[in-house]
């Protein structure tokens, strides 16, 4: 008995080594990765370093880089920009992809190919995905213009035009992220147990019924995360845009990160570009917790 | 219309669905696929082509030649596996203690983690960068790879599936005598290779397929990775769009070729958490 808590003891000591041996990688990394960069990007926001003018780092103007930011129209311009494409963009890849699932859950044969091909759209790297696409709608001789001349729709430059850029930006995304959305809801369907469906047969639900009052509430985990990532995403894409536009024409579809990329390593202002990035942080932070809370308050409300 | 029929008739209309919704989705891929197997005179032609007269693979030879391609995927190799496996042991190793183990502060140690999970990239570009530039680390496999080294969502990952191993286990073989490390090394990590699968297949394909990062960081074409070289090809010549296709089909083949591996792996990484919430 003695023994055996003496043996314990010994564990215990060993094994404070144990943690920290085996927490510290990931400790450190994390440390000097999020936690140090972000206090970094905090501390830079309020000087006015300017990659191009030495010395520029030990200038501190305090809340100044901010109270630009927020007088000037190009924030807002780029904030506006980035919530239009998230919100249609999150919308319709919420929308087909919920469906695509639905429709994959149905037995169908073949259905296993399908996802496999359907899944092939989210492992391309962004950046072709943007070069292919830049191909597609090409004004000249592009495919989308194609079709559409032989429907009898007049062409137009998809990308180069102010008023066609953004819905031409979100069907890419949309193309590329339904999948996503499918994959997760499939997911959640599938754990679904089927004697939840029977018990509601039996208990004479119609099948629209069925889908509103049961699948649709069970399946609010999993909506709620495929929501969720896709916001996040869809408000930080870069690489996609920065292919096929770079932002333009003018600025009509420079979002947040592209202004902020832009910023820092084309105007070299490192300051400011990390004044937005905090201050983008802040919306992205906002909003997915209103997501959450809206979630929270209808499941009060259900129960 | 009787039930049977209008079964049938359901049936139908899903099976177009799918039909449409699959061809939808693949129709860019083989677009690009077709593309990079047609001379130059027949990508240019108006009305465009979608499927080749005449196959040629002269694309891909030129796409290799032109630009450095072939090593821009060593380099974006060299990358993607160091990221991956270094993910793989800091990410097992933390999980295991997040597991197993008791220590002070665990819980808020752990929601810290957690935290910085929904922080995205692009808050920490511009002060990482500064860093690995004060650090004279640009065009450096150090540069590209070090701030991707230990993963927030793959300890989660992993620390959930250690949970789900029954205690009895590790109790049993502690009193046989079994360290710390070989109980990780011999038992647990053995059983959680599914897991250890998702992590890995998920960061092969994340590393492989960055952009902005090594865009930053990299400047010489001696450390350019495979994404940087496709932006550079397609700036280009209008009429080499299947040179580049070509260089795109190249670059595309290890991520497909992951996905087909491990598909069920990726599609479980992708999934965790959807089904319990």
């Amino acid at each position: 008995m003695e023994a055996e808590q003496r043996y314990r003891r010994i564990l215990r000591i060993k094994d404070k080594h144990y943690v920290a041996l085996f927490l510290a990688p990931a400790i450190a990394a994390l440390i000097l990765l999020t936690i140090y960069p972000m206090l970094y990007s905090l501390k830079i926001s309020f000087f006015n370093w300017n990659l191009t003018v030495p010395g520029s780092q030990n200038q501190f103007v305090g809340l100044q880089n901010y109270a630009e930011i927020l007088k000037h129209g190009e924030f807002w311009h780029s904030l506006w920009i980035t919530i239009c494409f998230t919100f249609f963009s999150v919308l319709f890849c919420m929308v087909i992809g919920t469906s695509l699932a639905f429709l994959m859950f149905q037995n169908l044969k073949g259905a296993s190919i399908v996802r496999t091909f359907v899944i092939s759209a989210m492992v391309i790297a962004p950046i072709i995905v943007g070069t292919a696409w830049r191909l597609m709608y090409n004004p000249g001789w592009g495919l989308i213009n194609y079709f559409l001349s032989v429907a009898g729709i007049g062409g137009r430059p998809f990308l180069a035009q102010a008023s066609t850029v953004l819905p031409a930006l979100i069907v890419v995304d949309v193309w590329e992220w339904s999948p996503l959305v499918m994959v997760i809801v499939l997911a959640g369907l599938q754990g679904l147990s089927p004697e939840v469906y029977e018990s509601a047969r039996v208990d004479g639900a119609s099948r629209w019924q069925t889908f509103i009052h049961i699948t649709l509430p069970l399946l609010k985990p999993a909506l709620l995360l495929s929501l969720l990532i896709r916001t996040m995403d869809a408000f930080r894409t870069f690489d996609t845009i920065y292919a096929m536009t770079g932002g333009g024409p003018g600025r009509s579809s420079e979002n947040l990160n592209i202004l902020m990329y832009n910023t820092a390593f084309e105007y070299f202002q490192v300051s400011k570009a990390a004044s937005m990035a905090l201050l983008s942080l802040i919306v992205i932070t906002v909003i997915c917790t209103l997501i959450f809370r809206v979630f929270r308050r209808n499941e009060g409300e259900a129960q | 219309m009787n039930a049977a029929s209008r079964t049938r008739a359901a049936k139908v209309v899903q099976y177009a669905l799918l039909t449409l919704g699959a061809l939808m989705i693949v129709f860019p891929i083989l677009y690009a696929l077709g593309l990079s197997l047609m001379s130059g005179g027949e990508a240019a032609a108006y009305p465009p082509h979608i499927i080749p007269q005449h196959f040629q693979l002269k694309n891909f030879v030129s796409a290799v030649s032109e630009a450095p391609l072939g090593r821009f995927m060593l380099n974006s190799f060299i990358v993607s596996v160091i990221v991956t496996l270094a993910q793989l042991v800091t990410a097992s190793l933390a999980a295991y203690a997040f597991a197993f183990m008791e220590f002070p502060f665990k819980k808020i140690i752990f929601l810290v983690f957690l935290s910085t999970m929904m922080i995205p990239g692009e808050s920490t570009l511009i002060p990482n960068y500064l860093t690995i530039r004060s650090w004279h680390w640009i065009n450096t496999y150090q540069g590209l790879t070090v701030p991707f080294m230990a993963t927030a969502f793959g300890t989660f990952l992993l620390r959930q599936f250690f949970l789900t191993l029954p205690h009895d286990l590790f109790d049993a073989a502690r009193i046989d005598g079994c360290g710390r490390l070989r109980f990780l090394w011999s038992i647990a990590l053995p059983m959680a290779r599914p897991a250890l699968g998702t992590l890995g297949v998920y960061a092969f394909i994340n590393t492989w397929n960055q952009y902005l990062w090594p865009l930053l960081i990299t400047n010489s074409t001696s450390m350019r990775t495979v994404q940087i070289g496709i932006g550079m090809l397609q700036f280009q010549d209008a009429t080499t769009w299947n040179v580049v296709m070509a260089g795109v089909v190249i670059i595309l083949l290890p991520s497909l070729l992951t996905l087909v591996l491990g598909q069920k792996q990726l599609v479980k990484g992708l999934t965790s958490g959807a089904v319990k919430g």
